[in-house]
């Protein structure tokens, strides 16, 4: 089967930026894992290039966890500070922001793998399909695994809120 | 038709419901369920609410790169790969011939007795090991040292060492292949001694050479195949180095120099060790405290005021370094948080003289039980002070 990887790519990339996001929490890092998906994805060409670059891109996003968060994360720290500093406009606006995303991290963080799994597959754009062979769950159990994920987050998010606004 | 499960619900509400009849079937139930309807209207503000939480924590806008850029670097992708395939068969190769030789050697050395190996195994390896240019040519005699074959340049035999003349007598085969050695040389020597042909020879390469070749993916791939290699390389020759000066091999060298030269750590580093995360609790002696969900960069483990004292390196969402310094504190004499804020303020005024902008840097003080951390970043004091308190009893 000849796949339109351009058309893939056209319309992929930012869902896998925003899967690996979530995963990674930094955006650049999000970005050049997306490349190496598509990349790897070029080499192998496969059926499903959909589902295919989703599963490489978890276990991208899996192996940077593992081992790559030292080996870069020091390299990032010795970027100049004024590069790093430049885009901060509203500096009131940035913190907002910053503690917002770190609501959505530790809420997140508090789902099962599973869970979070479904959750942030079905939020990149994957339909249910999609998501069960992703997964290995079984379609007709998408819903309810969405469910209680969107229950759990809903909850947790909220007493993170409750906390931060208590701590202020 | 029963009631409408929570996944059903869900999944209703995704638009993944079964097939379109199940679909008509679940929503003739909606219309006469009022409970159903409750229940609808609940997921539907939760699915919501869910995805405007997620919405809010996006990578911002993402810019693709053309796709050319992809497939070239897939391209190059596939040229190191097989790059690195063919330096493995080479090395592969390389390592049969060491190890067929070493063999062959062995079994010579077996055959003609304890008297003679030296000039055996010699012999032996002269058929595949390339004439040396201005050297003695292997399994000549002292005498064909001393007198040079007819027509041999001069530099050549007044380049010939003392080596050759420790050696024992050659076997007939070596000195027979010593004999057409010596005959063949000149030849090679007149060929690669002068510096006029050596300069012609350039000259033909030069107008031989081909254009440049047209910058094509494939050509960037070997040039990106060309500097991985020579990068490793110089990594390699960087690490032994390394350890000929006895420098740690765990220890991030750039990153080091790095946060020295920024000022940042520079929190007198030679007293300052690296350690991994069970050496730094066994450093302090309890638990080493961390603000859960940063990633944990770094451990160095060391004193204050003889006091044993972990600091741990963190990384903020921004990318910035958050530093926690630690240390127990016995519970009859008071926490002495000034003495470790004193030496941070020593640095401070280290890292602000490199005028490096942004806002000052924060230092706070928080205790978990019987340990003092005395947080610090490039951040507001207030959010600093959030974060400490984060970090778990």
């Amino acid at each position: 089967m000849s796949v339109d990887w351009a058309e893939v790519y056209r319309t992929t990339f930012e869902d896998l930026v925003r899967f690996l996001h979530r995963k990674v929490w930094d955006a650049d890092r999000a970005q050049d894992l997306a490349q190496e998906a598509f990349v790897r994805a070029l080499d192998h060409e496969p059926d499903n290039p959909r589902a295919w670059l989703f599963t490489v891109a978890g276990n991208l996003a899996r192996d940077e966890a593992r081992t790559a968060i030292r080996r870069r994360e020091h390299l990032t720290l010795l970027k100049s500070e004024a590069a790093t500093r430049a885009p901060a406009p509203d500096p009131a606006e940035e913190l907002e922001h910053k503690l917002r995303m770190k609501q959505v991290r530790g809420a997140l963080d508090r789902l099962n793998e599973k869970d979070r799994d479904v959750l942030l597959l079905w939020d990149a754009g994957l339909n249910y399909a999609e998501i069960a062979a992703e997964t290995g769950l079984a379609q007709g159990a998408i819903g309810t695994t969405l469910a209680r994920a969107r229950r759990r987050l809903v909850e947790a998010y909220g007493e993170l809120e409750d906390r931060d606004v208590a701590h202020r | 038709m029963s009631h409408i499960d929570e996944g059903q619900l869900h999944a209703y509400l995704d638009g993944e419901y079964g097939t379109p009849a199940e679909r008509e079937q679940v929503e003739r139930h909606l219309e006469t369920c009022t409970e159903c309807q409750g229940r609808l209207e609940s997921e539907r503000k939760l699915r919501e609410r869910a995805a405007a939480i997620l919405s809010g924590s996006g990578p911002g806008a993402v810019s693709a790169p053309p796709f050319d850029d992809i497939v070239a670097r897939s391209q190059a992708a596939r040229v190191r790969s097989r790059y690195l395939r063919l330096n493995r068969v080479t090395a592969l190769g390389w390592a049969a011939v060491i190890v067929l030789a070493v063999g062959v050697g062995w079994i010579a050395r077996g055959t003609v007795g304890v008297d003679g190996p030296a000039q055996e195994i010699t012999a032996l390896s002269s058929d595949s090991a390339p004439a040396p240019v201005g050297g003695m040519a292997q399994g000549e005699t002292p005498e064909e040292i001393a007198a040079p074959a007819p027509g041999e340049a001069e530099p050549a035999a007044s380049g010939r060492g003392a080596v050759g003349r420790e050696r024992s007598q050659p076997t007939a085969m070596a000195k027979s292949e010593a004999e057409t050695r010596a005959m063949n040389e000149p030849q090679l020597l007149a060929e690669a001694e002068p510096d006029e042909r050596a300069e012609e020879a350039d000259r033909l390469a030069a107008v031989e050479a081909p254009a440049a070749p047209a910058a094509t993916p494939e050509r960037a791939a070997e040039a990106f195949a060309d500097a991985d290699e020579a990068r490793d390389r110089q990594e390699a020759d960087d690490a032994r180095m390394r350890v000929a000066a006895g420098v740690r091999q765990d220890a991030p060298q750039d990153a080091e120099e790095g946060l020295a030269r920024r000022g940042a750590y520079a929190l007198d580093e030679d007293a300052w060790r690296v350690a991994g995360s069970d050496a730094a609790e066994q450093h302090l002696g309890g638990t080493v405290h961390i603000v859960p969900e940063l990633p944990v960069l770094a451990y160095r483990v060391g004193e204050i005021d003889g006091v044993p004292t972990v600091r741990v390196i963190q990384q903020l969402p921004s990318g910035e370094p958050l530093e926690l310094i630690q240390r127990r504190f016995d519970a009859d004499q008071p926490p002495a948080v000034g003495r470790v804020e004193s030496a941070l303020e020593q640095t401070r005024y280290k890292r602000d003289s490199l005028d490096v902008g942004g806002p000052p840097e924060a230092v706070a003080t928080v205790t978990r039980g019987a340990y003092l951390i005395t947080g610090r970043a490039v951040i507001s004091a207030d959010s600093l002070t959030v974060l400490l308190e984060t970090i778990p009893q």
